[in-house]
């Protein structure tokens, strides 16, 4: 149902000023549902183009009814090495799915980050995560800790807690009389991130053994090589939970981008939002981390692009960028893995050499201000 | 037992309001605050009701922002309180508090890239649950508090385009679109052309005495103040230094002892009101 309105006020000497015709409409029209569906269906064709492609050569044909196959209801005889099978199957697509998972995850939380500070320079780093995940892979590393859980080395496990342990500490510290001002938030996460970071270096460079500088580093750096299917199960039920709560609050978000005070005299609960808020994207971005690593500038860079394109609307913005983001890194891994095959660049290096350029021109296209 | 409880339960649920609308009073009380210890409010008594335009007038640093927003709930006051409704105001749920309070904030802080109809549109926050967006009687709403505010005509501008007088009366229709009853205007009529000035008044003073609209506004300008106002409250230092009709408010010795600026005072030639003129 639209409704127009027409604004024509006749001046005394008969001239027609301030004409205009505007129609509103309910936001969630059938164009935006299509628009999200059709970034649904590019994902899920993207995940098997992704895995098609590899240094191991193996026809389209081929990866289709290899992916088919696994469906329960298909029949397709398997006339096929074994080699593609796994390389497909055990190597390549829980990749790419997990490719997806972290590039949807960081995306979307660099998103809720940028809305939450109003700052277009705001990454899913932003407070700790990367600095504790850091500190937290290194003591692993250092200490040689060897358990394991859920499938998940102690890197991963050490990395998960001491993102998580780290944004807790900095909103903790920025909570003053139950209000958390978010430059105070960005100040403390600013300093223990810095704080943290020099323990790690020490840690790194006093090893014992070189080999551990060597790891630490690489780690950092982020890195899908050692994907499998144990890492998938335990990401996607973080990125789902988040997702939906994050989605929820996405109208409030966009409150938000009025300054607290006036959030709050619309009768928003400007504290429990941040928290929630900050809790969600903090999660979902440590989880990722925790299996691929410190990756960046997808988190960065995806919520402008789709900024800039769409509109900074948080209720389309955020399931966009989610859509957006794993599209993203899945390419970008595709490259890492290939360019130089058969070794590996870090997918990192990737994200910002084809990010930042596209950024640029996206930027020129609009001409407009981005936030 | 049950029923005890019941009432118990409706005594003490934060959000459960049911009063008609001649009960709607706004009322501080003896409220004093201070910043990091520099006092900025001294016990101040103040009432605004249904139906009745309330100016706060006073030198710069007299405190009034900081009193538009003990009212509003953003700040508590350090003694004293405020009632909205005959409620203390900490007992009122934030939701509720926002469907019948609307605050206009001076120089309001906008997002560049958000369009002015969207902007007006979050002024149906307080009505939309929440998973909930605007229906289209929200959006009908928000269309008539834009034409009424003479913005409809910027609806799909962005913010970033619009001057500081548009944006002023955009953030005037978003608080309108609240459908308050209790508005709460500081410094309306900054950056505004006279014409619009006039405009947002004459639109205030309509709501007013139309539909029993209660207005606490904050003006800089004595002259506007005067012809606008039922009442005046004029504040030096944190106290309330005279207060009552604006005739009896403004005058030659209020104004010397409180701006300490000599002036004259002179009846408007239609409606007899004050005018302060440099002399």
């Amino acid at each position: 149902m639209t409704h127009e309105s027409e604004n024509r006020r006749i001046s005394k000497s008969g001239f027609t000023l301030h004409a205009s015709r505007f129609t509103f409409a309910p936001y969630w029209s059938r164009k935006r549902y299509l628009v999200l569906l059709l970034g649904a269906v590019a994902l899920v064709m993207i995940v098997a183009l992704g895995a098609a492609w590899g240094s191991l050569a193996i026809p389209p044909l081929a990866v289709a009814r290899m992916l088919l196959g696994q469906l329960p209801w298909v029949a397709v005889s398997r006339d096929w090495p074994a080699t593609w099978e796994t390389v497909l199957l055990q190597v390549r697509l829980p990749r790419v799915v997990l490719a997806g998972l972290v590039g949807a995850a960081l995306a979307l939380a660099g998103a809720v980050y940028q809305g939450l500070f109003r700052n277009p320079l705001a990454d899913p780093y932003l407070i700790g995560v990367s600095s504790g995940a850091g500190l937290g892979a290194t003591l692993a590393i250092y200490f040689t800790v060897q358990v394991t859980w859920a499938g998940l080395g102690a890197i991963s496990i050490f990395a998960f807690f001491g993102a998580l342990l780290t944004t807790a500490i900095i909103y903790a510290l920025a909570r003053v009389g139950g209000k958390t001002p978010i430059t105070t938030l960005l100040l403390a996460g600013v300093a223990l991130g810095a704080f943290l970071s020099s323990i790690t270096t020490y840690l790194m460079l006093s090893g014992k053994d070189a080999f551990h500088t060597f790891h630490v580093v690489s780690w950092m750096m982020g890195s899908l090589a050692l994907a499998n299917w144990q890492q998938v199960r335990v990401l996607m039920p973080y990125l789902l939970v988040g997702l939906a709560i994050i989605l929820v609050n996405a109208r409030p978000l966009n409150v938000l981008q009025l300054d607290e005070e006036q959030a709050q005299q619309l009768g928003l609960n400007v504290e429990r939002i941040k928290l929630v808020l900050v809790v969600a994207a903090s999660l979902i971005t440590a989880s990722a981390v925790a299996v691929s690593g410190i990756i960046g500038f997808v988190g960065l860079i995806v919520p402008h692009a789709v900024r800039l394109v769409w509109g900074p609307d948080h209720r389309f913005l955020l399931p966009m960028t989610t859509l957006v983001g794993a599209v993203f890194l899945i390419l970008a891994d595709g490259v890492a893995r290939t360019l130089l095959s058969p070794s590996e660049l870090p997918v990192g290096v990737i994200t910002a050499f084809c990010g930042a350029p596209f950024f640029l021109y996206l930027l020129r296209q609009k001409k407009q201000a981005i936030f | 037992m049950r029923i005890n409880f019941w009432l118990l339960a409706r005594f003490l649920r934060r959000d459960d309001v049911s009063l008609s609308p001649n009960e709607w009073l706004l009322e501080a009380h003896e409220v004093s605050f201070a910043y990091n210890g520099r006092p900025v409010l001294k016990g101040v008594d103040l009432s605004v009701h249904p139906g009745q335009i309330v100016g706060i007038i006073g030198p710069n640093g007299a405190g009034k922002s900081t009193l538009i927003k003990i009212l509003s709930r953003l700040l508590s006051p350090d003694k004293g309180c405020v009632s909205l409704g005959g409620r203390d105001l900490t007992r009122w749920g934030p939701t509720q508090l926002a469907r019948h309070l609307a605050v206009v904030p001076q120089a309001a802080k906008l997002p560049e890239t958000f369009t002015a109809w969207e902007v007006v549109l979050m002024g149906r926050t307080p009505y939309l649950g929440l998973l909930g967006n605007e229906t289209t009687t929200d959006m009908a709403i928000a269309q008539r508090a834009m034409e009424e505010t003479n913005t409809w005509h910027l609806a799909s501008r962005l913010i970033g385009q619009l001057s500081g007088g548009e944006r002023q009366r955009v953030v005037v229709a978003r608080a309108l679109a609240q459908e308050p009853r209790i508005l709460l205007l500081d410094e309306p009529t900054l950056h505004l052309d006279i014409n619009h000035q006039l405009e947002i008044l004459s639109l205030v003073r309509r709501l007013v005495d139309e539909q029993g609209l209660a207005v606490l506004a904050i003006f800089h300008d004595l002259n506007l103040a005067a012809q606008f106002c039922h009442e005046l409250v004029l504040l030096c230092q944190g106290r309330v230094f005279a207060r009552g009709h604006p005739g009896e408010v403004i005058t030659v010795t209020n104004i010397a002892a409180v701006y300490g600026a000599n002036v004259a005072v002179l009846p408007h030639p239609h409606n007899g009101r004050p005018t302060v003129l440099p002399s």
